[in-house]
């Protein structure tokens, strides 16, 4: 039987592997991706949370269809921003893009 | 005459000079002739609202006050207003003669100068602070007005400004006044936390006694405030050691000289004293003894700036040091009790000392230098007017009868005798002989040098056609009249409005006057000796230390120069380095400081957006432990 725990251990592998990804890769995608990975983490838990703590309301799946929205919308600007970087710096190496240092 | 016309007179005599000043500050700094229009006419009504007032005058009680609110609260007020009475009147009438006349000699003295509107403006407004400080009836008013005296004599000596000497002369005058007035502040504090008034009237009353006798720091108000105000004296009346401006002050206009030699400016503190004469009644016995201790400052101060006047060879500074020599000489009246013989002297010196500067002014304007002997090399004793002016002016100086300077000399020695005070009186009867001997060389200098033909290029004899002014005359001759008369006029009529007790001392006054003119005599017998027959050497030639001292001035300025340079800048420069070292470093550590931990700081930021990411986790991390863990 699948368990609210096991969505929650599914949802926490899934933010770590986002978490991780964002504070490692070099890749701008892969920055993307990551954050796409940590905002579908946080989606599960809503799910979760509702099918089984609030069971008959629909608040959690509200909730996860604004964060498909915003993930959406964010990703639309991301890559708008990737582009305008690779544009700039010939690259998408997040690493070269650090004009804003102290 | 009522009250209320009494004050709206004295208001008319005093306000018309400011007027004039604005009016030509508005309308006359460049058309001259509207400036001296004006500036005149502001005179004439000075001249007759002063002589109106005066004739009304009719006994010592005579006494009208009139007070404005100026600066007030709940609990204090401070106001401006007119004291008239006989001492006030007295000489704001000399101020306005003595106005009129030097406005009326600068019509032909500043006739070329590009710059007559502003002179007229000058004029009008000194004549206006030294009437404003001769009505005031509190020492507020009193004190803005003296240093409104100041400013107008520092306008007028650097008149001349392009001329550095006039400059520098301008700032000492008024550097070295100010170092006075700083005592006058100082007095004005005093009375006005220990007395509670700064009014004239209120303090002079006996039922301040008490106050004046509190005791603060050792000694009482009364001395306190007599010593505060001597030094405001002694900076403004050109008094040892602070006289040193006065000579110098010649750089500017003659008839600025004039004025202020006479009636303005250095009797400004002359009048202060005679004023505050009242402490001399009801003083305690310390505060009559800082009075003859001032009393023998000036006499000192006579002596040696008479002494001084015997090299000088430049004929404004034989009067300039003459007139320090003879306001020592009101001091020494007014600060042995006999206010009345100093404020003679100061109504009788005013008319000789003001003939002497417009004469040699007329001198000057005709032969176009200061020195006495080019003066009579160019043929200045061909000049019949000033050469009377400066024979009658000299007469009067020296103290012969019956010029006026015998009557209020022989006012003060006499004094000095009933006060039995042998050793000031001997200083007084060598004093004049000092006076005599330097002001006789003038006369014999101007006689005997021989007048020289300026030869023209074509070999032909030029005559010198010296002239003096058209409206030079008029001053000259009324200065010289002033000169016979005003000892007598004084005796006749102004004496009376004083409260004198008259007592008898037999011969006394005769006996003086005797001795002083014999004295006075002597010095001129002997002045003539070695300057007009030549029979003596010049005592001088053989005392060649004495000599060089004289002419160094007792190396008094040196004096200055040495405390400046040697005590003052030091000073400063350590304090400057203090502050540098100290007060900027510690500001500058502190800006210093904050940069290099702002720079320090600023390397967190190092523009990498995954160095933010992993903060933030460490942060949200950080706090979610926190929240959990209470």
């Amino acid at each position: 039987m699948t368990s609210l725990s096991s969505y929650l251990a599914l949802s926490t592998i899934l933010f770590l592997c986002g978490a991780f990804g964002m504070m490692e890769r070099r890749n701008l995608v892969g920055l993307l991706i990551s954050i796409e990975l940590m905002l579908n983490a946080a989606s599960i838990n809503f799910m979760a949370f509702n099918h089984y703590l609030f069971p008959g309301t629909v608040t959690g799946q509200i909730m996860t269809l604004f964060v498909i929205g915003l993930a959406a919308a964010e990703a639309t600007l991301f890559l708008a921003i990737v582009f305008a970087v690779y544009r700039h710096y010939r690259s998408i190496n997040v690493e070269r893009v650090d004009h804003l240092r102290g | 005459m009522s009250e209320t016309m009494m004050i709206q007179l004295a208001l008319a005599t005093v306000l018309s000079p400011i007027i004039s000043f604005a009016l030509i500050v508005a309308f006359g700094l460049r058309r001259h002739a509207v400036a001296k229009v004006i500036s005149l006419t502001a005179a004439t009504v000075s001249l007759i609202g002063a002589s109106a007032m005066l004739w009304s005058v009719s006994e010592p009680s005579f006494r009208v006050e009139a007070a404005w609110s100026w600066l007030f609260n709940d609990s204090t007020r401070f106001n401006i207003g007119l004291l008239l009475d006989p001492l006030s009147l007295v000489m704001l009438w000399v101020v306005a003669v003595v106005a009129w006349l030097v406005q009326w000699y600068s019509l032909s003295y500043m006739e070329e100068d590009e710059r007559q509107g502003k002179f007229f403006a000058f004029i009008s407004l000194f004549c206006f602070a030294m009437m404003g400080f001769t009505v005031a009836p509190n020492l507020l008013q009193s004190f803005m007005c003296w240093e409104l005296v100041g400013l107008g004599s520092y306008l007028l000596i650097g008149f001349w400004n392009h001329l550095p000497s006039a400059a520098t002369a301008a700032r000492k005058a008024f550097i070295v006044t100010r170092l006075g007035d700083l005592g006058f502040f100082v007095a004005l504090l005093l009375a006005w936390t220990g007395l509670g008034t700064l009014g004239f009237g209120a303090m002079s009353e006996t039922a301040m006694t008490a106050k004046w006798h509190t005791t603060i720091a050792g000694a009482d108000y009364g001395v306190w405030i007599s010593w505060a105000l001597f030094l405001a004296v002694i900076g403004k009346s050109a008094q040892f050691p602070l006289y040193g401006w006065l000579p110098d002050a010649m750089e500017g206009p003659t008839p600025v000289s004039a004025l202020i030699h006479a009636a303005t400016m250095v009797a400004a503190g002359v009048y202060l004293l005679a004023r505050m004469g009242f402490l001399l009644v009801i003083g305690s016995e310390a505060t009559l003894t800082a009075w003859h201790a001032l009393a023998v400052i000036a006499m000192i101060t006579a002596l040696m700036s008479g002494a001084v006047a015997i090299v000088q060879s430049d004929i404004k500074r034989v009067f300039a040091y003459s007139t320090i020599s003879q306001l020592g000489y009101m001091v020494v009246g007014i600060g042995t009790g006999a206010v009345v013989a100093g404020m003679m002297h100061l109504f009788t010196h005013a008319f000789f000392k003001a003939l002497l500067f417009l004469t040699a002014g007329a001198f000057i304007h005709a032969a176009h230098t200061n020195s006495i002997t080019d003066i009579a090399r160019a043929g200045g004793a061909k000049l019949k007017l000033p050469m009377i002016g400066l024979v009658a002016g000299s007469l009067a100086l020296m103290g012969f009868f019956p010029f006026a300077g015998f009557y209020s000399k022989d006012a003060i020695l006499e004094h000095l005798i009933v006060e039995h005070d042998w050793v000031l009186f001997g200083m007084a009867l060598l004093g004049v002989f000092v006076t005599a001997y330097y002001t006789a060389r003038v006369i014999f200098l101007m006689l005997t040098v021989p007048a020289e033909h300026k030869h023209d290029a074509h070999g032909g004899h030029e005559h010198h056609h010296l002239h003096v002014g058209t409206w030079m005359k008029l001053p000259l001759a009324v200065l010289a009249f002033g000169s016979l008369v005003a000892g007598n006029v004084w005796q006749l009529s102004v004496e009376k409005w004083f409260h004198i007790e008259h007592v008898d001392h037999g011969n006394l006054a005769l006996i003086t006057a005797a001795v002083s003119t014999l004295v006075a005599a002597i010095g001129a017998y002997y002045s003539a000796r070695v300057f007009y027959w030549r029979t003596s050497a010049d005592p001088l030639s053989t005392m060649t230390g004495l000599a060089r001292t004289l002419r160094e001035k007792w190396y008094l300025d040196d004096a200055y120069a040495m405390i400046v340079h040697k005590i003052y800048l030091p000073f400063t420069a350590a304090l400057n380095k203090f502050e540098s070292a100290v007060v900027k470093g510690a500001l500058d550590g502190i800006g210093y400081g904050s940069m290099r931990i702002a720079r320090s700081l600023s390397q967190v930021q190092t523009g990498e957006v995954q160095h933010y990411v992993r903060m933030s986790f460490v942060v949200v991390a950080a706090v979610v432990i926190i929240l959990m863990s209470r």
